[in-house]
């Protein structure tokens, strides 16, 4: 996977905000939706456009970002720690936002239509299973807003 | 899809619940146990969490 898609995956339940705000139509929200599943190319202008958000927060820690290994750091520690200090929007935003808006690592205890029950630090909650189609009953999984977006490892 | 509020669960009906969206009501899927006045969260049609902890304290604070 390339570092636009790792991005995306991550990036794409704040597409369902962005669409309500109304910064992007219904198409657009259908074509990254696409891209994301399917891997579909798109451009990283275009995703930092659309993202721009996301991308004045990652630009704080650094300017090299197209790189898999420093998204992975963003999701997984940076964009949690902002969360936890309270950053801009999260100064405020309620608790339940803040759970979903976390990523973590949690445990697939149940599959069922396009959903897996998993249990992580906060509890249970379902995710969609759009990203890793493969994963069973047991894996480990990160989890961001109502996705799973990636296998993880038990460790 | 609307996972900003808690939403108030009005009626549960085996893996199918009646959710109350500010007075109008929708058919959603709980595929987990859920009880009638439960606060949940709600994607794409389906319950994804029941938060009633911190509905109660978002409800408090919005004076809803």
């Amino acid at each position: 996977m390339n570092v636009e898609h790792y991005f995306l995956r991550y990036a794409f339940p704040c597409a369902y905000i962005v669409k309500n705000l109304g910064e992007i139509d219904e198409d657009e929200f259908e074509f990254l939706k696409d891209c994301a599943i399917n891997l579909k190319p798109i451009s990283k202008d275009r995703l930092e456009k659309i993202f721009y958000r996301a991308f004045e927060k990652i630009s704080k820690y650094t300017k090299e970002y197209w790189d898999i290994v420093v998204m992975e750091k963003y999701f997984k520690e940076w964009h949690n720690q902002e969360i936890d200090k309270g950053v801009g929007y999260y100064a405020t935003a309620p608790a339940h936002i803040k759970k979903l808006s976390k990523v973590y690592k949690a445990k697939i205890l149940d599959k069922k239509f396009n959903t897996f029950l998993v249990e992580y630090p906060e509890g249970q909650r379902r995710v969609f299973d759009d990203f890793v189609k493969d994963a069973q009953v047991g894996d480990f999984v990160f989890i961001h807003f109502g996705y799973a977006v990636e296998m993880a490892s038990e460790k | 899809m609307c996972l900003a509020f808690p939403i108030k669960v009005v009626e549960v009906n085996k893996d199918e619940a009646v959710v109350d969206y500010g007075g109008e009501f929708r058919r959603v899927m709980a595929l987990d146990p859920v009880t009638k006045g439960d606060y949940v969260l709600v994607q794409n049609g389906i319950i994804i969490e029941v938060v009633n902890r911190e509905a109660e304290e978002f409800l408090k604070k919005h004076e809803c």
